[in-house]
């Protein structure tokens, strides 16, 4: 086919690039937001946890921590012993809802900081990669070879199995089985960016390595890097509790979900609730980082964006 | 084409390589080996009786030489807690977990291709939304919860299948499941956005101008296409299947590599996760030339590069 | 068969959007013209001017969203096309139509063998089994200009040259023998020097088969070369029709007039080239009146305000414009 209907499928993106510039001026990304009710869902969601994270453990620490034994095994729903009791409690008394409150603290933020470590370690090796080129730029593609072709539990299992299940070993074996994602987009997004030259050019003109990257590299590297961010955010999420689950992970007397869920299994007959709840936590948290992720890259996609701009739109695009 | 495999061989051997010699490392990083082979409450003369019979106590080039060699030979490492070559349990574990991934990656694979394909055809529609959502779902559920929920469920409330073990068919039922659950979810989103990319294809049209019947357009044309795309995730999804083996062996005690790996963490017996991890590279390593094989028999263009 | 005096292909006032988000842009807006059987009809016109949609709306190839077929009607041997139900049109698709595409490369399927694909019109009709399709796929190649058909029919697209892809469209277009062919673009994506052979090659099929032919071009060379009948087409509408003869010596329609000063010429004296001013209408707001005004020298405020009828300016040869007839005239 020709013409016509290649114009016709062509305007929306040249339309939607337009309106890339409005967001990158600051303009109302969270109006789009608002069209996508999944998508506004799984933000709302993700906001309520980062803030159970910061303040949670102050206030319901205690709840979360103390035994009660006038309230063992409470199933979920038993207001009577007060509104924390909602979800229930464990065999020691400890409100479940407590618990999911204030482990959300070391679920999230060993996730969260793996994935941003695997970003910096991933974005800086990439651009390594793609700078010096052949010799040491193949050595470090075959490394992430070497990491991506092999599974992410048995590489943490042995790591963790030889140096401790620490929390900083933790966050550190979880990094690297992320890291090639970054590494292979930095390393393409420079070779492309060398390939149009204009980097040349502005060594040319007396620019100096740091200021090409931060003007001209990490600009266009950023927002692909921060979708593959809220996809491994949710993967590495499930490895955690994955590990944790399996006794390899984050240690008692800690509180994460997945050590919930492991504690939870042994009382599965008698009181389903306490691996229940923390498994839903877990479900429902991944759920919200892949649904925000994919509207991030529909949003960051101009060929995409018009989608969304146009809820009624059809979705086939001849 | 001949040169495409070769290359990709190449990679995978240095690859292995790399794990060989990571593996090494890491365990003369921890200090003291013996700490990994022995248990904590070993005495001192035990441990320095150890030491000398593996050579722990030599310079580190020599003892790498010794572990170069004897990973070359097959020989990696003696299991304390079963009193065998690690090597011979690990690959008496393997034939349950091959099943069990089998089983699961076929339906997982004709599931998912009968779904994308769908969803593909009329997108925005009803069953487009409902297995776009569900295989998103099936993506983000932690595995080893469905599978405890699912015992809790199906095996005793409702007594419909057995809690763990092997045998017949209902013990097959919920493994499978559970650890069908991600390859559906990434496969019908790969498969689905290859499916709508090939129906939208010039080829499609012109298939559709010789007056080929629709069915054939979709599960002919488009799809023999679409399978490309699956094909290069395939990779990932193998080695996807094995972290989901570990937790799945483990929960329904299948006594899997998976299962005897994290054993094998609790019980401290190193050489035989050590082994594990060896023969899993080696497996992936033959896995990725099949892999590739199977790309080239499909896709014509890398044939006659 | 009906009539022979009939009109083999009838296109009449198709108007075609498509719809995306919140645009609506009107590819073609109330197009007409009629082939006639063992007649080449070449369909004229721009990038944009609609030509390729309405080859692709007379199979029911467009995709639908975004394409709407908002008015007008296809009668193809006198039956209704667009109410057709599907699954019975598409048997006539490749029997009694078939259709070469532009971009051959992109058409043909990368992953099955070329005997195959020419071989499948006769499977998918229920004509011949495969054995015997894929013979007649072989003597097709050969018919078309393959050399050693038998070892190519094995061979998949990626290995054959441009031009050879293009035979092997055409080749798999006439297999059922169909009495149309829609040629959309046929030699725009090639080599000049094998444009000329790939045309020789379809007007000796047409003959030889006494099929009608819509060939739909940008090119006046090949129209004045090959062609029995024209229609020019601007702004998703014919605005001017007839024998190519009548019509290219002495257009009637400013735009069609301004295409033909636009490209060298041996057979007139030509003081220098005149490539039209401006560019091709923007089909999602397009121009009051009559869409060609923006362009056209002759413009008046008329044709901002008015669309132009349709003038018969000699018997067979319309134009829509309210000039026509001086514009015919030379004046």
């Amino acid at each position: 086919m020709n013409t016509p209907a290649d114009s016709v499928s062509h305007t929306p993106a040249i339309s939607a690039q337009a309106e890339m510039v409005t967001v990158r001026a600051g303009l109302p990304w969270w109006r789009l937001l608002a069209r996508d009710p999944l998508a506004l869902c799984a933000a709302v969601w993700l906001a309520f946890l980062l803030v159970c994270m910061l303040i949670a453990p102050m206030f319901l620490g205690k709840a979360a921590n103390d035994m009660n034994l006038l309230a063992r095994n409470l199933p979920p729903w038993s207001l009577d012993k007060g509104w924390l009791m909602i979800l229930g409690s464990d065999s020691l008394g400890r409100s479940i809802l407590a618990r999911l409150l204030v482990g959300a603290q070391n679920t999230l933020s060993v996730a969260f900081a793996a994935v941003v470590l695997a970003m910096l370690i991933g974005g800086a090796l990439g651009l390594i990669a793609g700078y010096v080129g052949r010799g040491v730029g193949n050595l470090i593609m075959r490394l992430s070879d070497v990491i991506q072709g092999f599974p992410s539990l048995l590489l943490a299992v042995i790591v963790l199995y030889m140096l401790e299940p620490r929390v900083a070993n933790l966050i550190i074996v979880l990094a690297v089985t992320r890291i090639p994602s970054y590494l292979r987009v930095t390393r393409a997004e420079v070779l492309e960016i060398r390939s149009r030259g204009f980097v040349d050019a502005a060594r040319a003109m007396g620019a100096g390595r740091t200021h090409i990257l931060w003007r001209h590299i990490v600009p266009i590297v950023a927002p692909t890097l921060l979708t593959i961010l809220t996809v491994d955010f949710a993967i590495v999420m499930l490895s955690e509790s994955g590990l944790s689950f399996l006794g390899i992970g984050i240690q008692p007397p800690e509180i994460t979900w997945g050590l919930m869920v492991a504690q939870g299994r042994k009382h599965l007959s008698n009181a389903w609730w306490l691996a229940f709840f923390p498994g839903l936590m877990i479900m429902i948290t991944t759920l919200a980082a892949n649904l925000l992720s994919n509207w991030v890259r529909l949003i960051t996609d101009p060929v995409q964006r018009w989608r969304i701009e146009a809820p009624k739109a059809a979705a086939t695009n001849a | 084409m001949l040169a495409y495999l070769t290359r990709r061989a190449v990679h995978s051997v240095i690859a292995l390589t790399g794990l060989v010699i990571a593996v090494f490392f890491l365990a003369r990083l921890t200090g003291d080996p013996t700490n990994l082979y022995l248990p904590p409450e070993a005495s001192r003369e035990a441990r320095e009786e150890f030491s000398r019979k593996h050579g722990f106590d030599r310079p580190a080039t020599e003892q790498f030489a010794r572990f170069v060699g004897d990973v070359l030979d097959g020989n990696l490492g003696f299991s304390l807690k079963k009193q065998r070559p690690a090597v011979e349990v690990v690959l008496e574990a393997y034939p349950t977990t091959l099943k069990l991934a089998a089983v699961t990656l076929l339906i997982a694979i004709s599931l998912a291709i009968a779904v994308g394909a769908l969803a593909a055809y009329r997108p925005g529609r009803v069953f487009d939304r409902v297995g776009s959502t569900g295989s998103l779902i099936g993506a983000s559920a932690p595995d080893f919860w469905v599978a405890i929920t699912a015992i809790l469920l199906f095996a005793e409330s409702l007594r419909w299948l057995p809690t763990s073990g092997t045998g017949g068919f209902p013990y097959w039922v919920l493994p499978v499941t559970v650890l069908a659950l991600r390859p559906f979810g990434l496969l019908v989103q790969v498969v689905r956005g290859a499916m709508m990319d090939a129906l939208a294809s010039a080829y499609v049209k012109t298939a559709r101008a010789k007056g080929v019947a629709e069915r054939s357009v979709i599960f002919v044309h488009a799809l023999r296409n679409a399978l490309l795309a699956a094909v290069t995730v395939a990779g990932d999804i193998a080695v996807g299947m094995i972290n989901g083996a570990v937790i799945v062996e483990t929960v329904f005690g299948w006594p899997g590599v998976g299962k005897l790996m994290i054993d094998a963490v609790e019980q401290r017996d190193f050489a035989v996760i050590q082994a594990s991890i060896m023969i899993t590279a080696a497996a992936i390593f033959l896995m990725n030339i099949l892999i590739d094989l199977l790309y080239v028999a499909l896709d014509p263009r890398i044939r006659h590069q | 068969m009906p009539n022979a005096d009939a009109p083999l292909l009838e296109v009449d006032d198709l108007r075609i959007e498509f719809r995306s988000g919140r645009e609506i842009v009107r590819a073609v807006n109330g197009a007409s013209f009629t082939v006639r059987r063992g007649e080449t009809t070449a369909v004229l016109g721009e990038s944009g001017s609609g030509k390729s949609v309405t080859a692709a709306a007379i199979m029911r190839l467009l995709a639908s969203p975004p394409a709407h077929i908002t008015g007008g009607r296809i009668r193809f041997n006198g039956a209704d096309v667009l109410g057709a139900p599907m699954a019975q049109w598409r048997k006539r698709c490749g029997r009694d139509i078939g259709m070469v595409f532009q971009d051959a490369l992109a058409s043909l399927n990368p992953v099955f063998t070329v005997g195959w694909q020419i071989a499948e019109p006769f499977k998918a009709h229920g004509v011949l089994p495969a054995k015997a399709a894929l013979e007649r796929a072989v003597a097709l190649l050969g018919r078309v200009g393959i050399p050693e058909p038998h070892a190519r029919a094995h061979d998949y697209p990626h290995q054959f040259s441009g031009g050879m892809r293009q035979r092997v469209m055409i080749a798999m277009a006439i297999a059922l023998d169909p009495s149309l062919l829609i040629a959309d673009e046929p030699t725009t994506a090639l080599d000049v020097t094998v444009q000329a052979q790939i045309m020789d090659l379809l007007l000796d099929l047409q003959r030889e088969r006494h099929m009608a032919m819509v060939l739909i071009t940008h090119d006046l060379g090949v129209v004045a070369e090959v062609a029995d009948r024209v229609a020019v087409m601007y702004g998703g509408r014919v605005v001017e029709s007839g024998l190519a003869r009548d019509v290219l010596p002495r257009p009637a329609h400013p735009y069609t007039l301004a295409l033909l000063e636009s490209v060298p010429r041996s057979d007139i004296e030509q003081q220098q080239l005149n490539p039209i001013v401006g560019s091709p209408p923007n089909m999602a707001t397009l121009p009051s009146g009559c869409a060609f005004h923006p362009r056209c020298r002759r413009a008046t405020s008329e044709c901002r305000a008015a669309r132009p009828p349709t003038v018969k300016v000699a018997p067979g040869h319309h134009a829509e414009c309210f000039y026509a007839q001086q514009v015919f005239d030379g004046r």
